[in-house]
């Protein structure tokens, strides 16, 4: 699933961990999630939905590619 | 506290609390079979089920071990977890597999079971750490 997490990260000016301590998750989770290796658990993209003011759909997108 | 910071925590306890519980068991089974040694010296098999409730008391503890920090570790860390363990399960039954195989068709001496437990655990850190490796 693609997201837009590095860019919203990169807009606030967050790091990593920085990011991380603020959705109570490890370095390790968010760097998997931004890569598209991992896909959050409901919860969690309700907590980075919230962060950032977003719905989940504007972060994001389940739409497979051709 | 961070949630880097508690999963070093949780690393670190469930570390130690496994190689005790380990050792643990390994004396145990030592002690069982060098001393008391229940199958020669003619004890009757219901007098030795105390034995074996006590041989798996730390087995008992280290799953709950495993269990408190799959709980603290992160989601996408506690799924790693799970199916490394899965794979350890896979591993031991293999394992339970092959030897009990040879032991029935006389290939090999009967092998202590407790062999198994090395077996599992480095198939759970191998697996493991193939997954983490892939997530970075």
């Amino acid at each position: 699933m693609k997201n837009r997490l590095r860019e919203l990260r990169g807009e606030q000016g967050w790091s990593q961990q920085a990011l991380a301590d603020r959705l109570d998750v490890s370095r390790q989770t968010v760097n998997a999630l931004e890569t598209g290796k991992y896909d959050p658990s409901l919860p969690l993209a309700f907590r980075i939905g919230r962060l950032f003011c977003l719905p989940i759909e504007a972060i994001f997108d389940d739409e497979v590619e051709d | 506290m961070t949630a880097q910071a508690r999963q070093n925590a949780s690393l670190k306890r469930y570390t130690w609390r496994t190689l005790a519980l380990m050792l643990v068991y390994t004396g145990l089974l030592v002690a069982i079979d060098k001393t008391i040694d229940p199958s020669r010296n003619g004890w009757p098999a219901v007098q030795a089920w105390p034995l074996v409730l006590l041989t798996c008391l730390p087995l008992i503890l280290y799953g709950w071990e495993v269990i408190r920090y799959v709980r603290s570790v992160d989601e996408m860390l506690a799924r790693f977890q799970i199916r490394a363990a899965a794979v350890a399960m896979l591993a031991m039954l293999l394992a339970a597999a092959v030897f009990g195989v040879a032991e029935i068709y006389g290939v090999m001496e009967p092998l202590n079971m407790t062999m198994m437990l090395p077996i599992a655990a480095v198939a759970h850190s191998v697996a493991a750490m193939v997954q983490q490796v892939r997530a970075r």
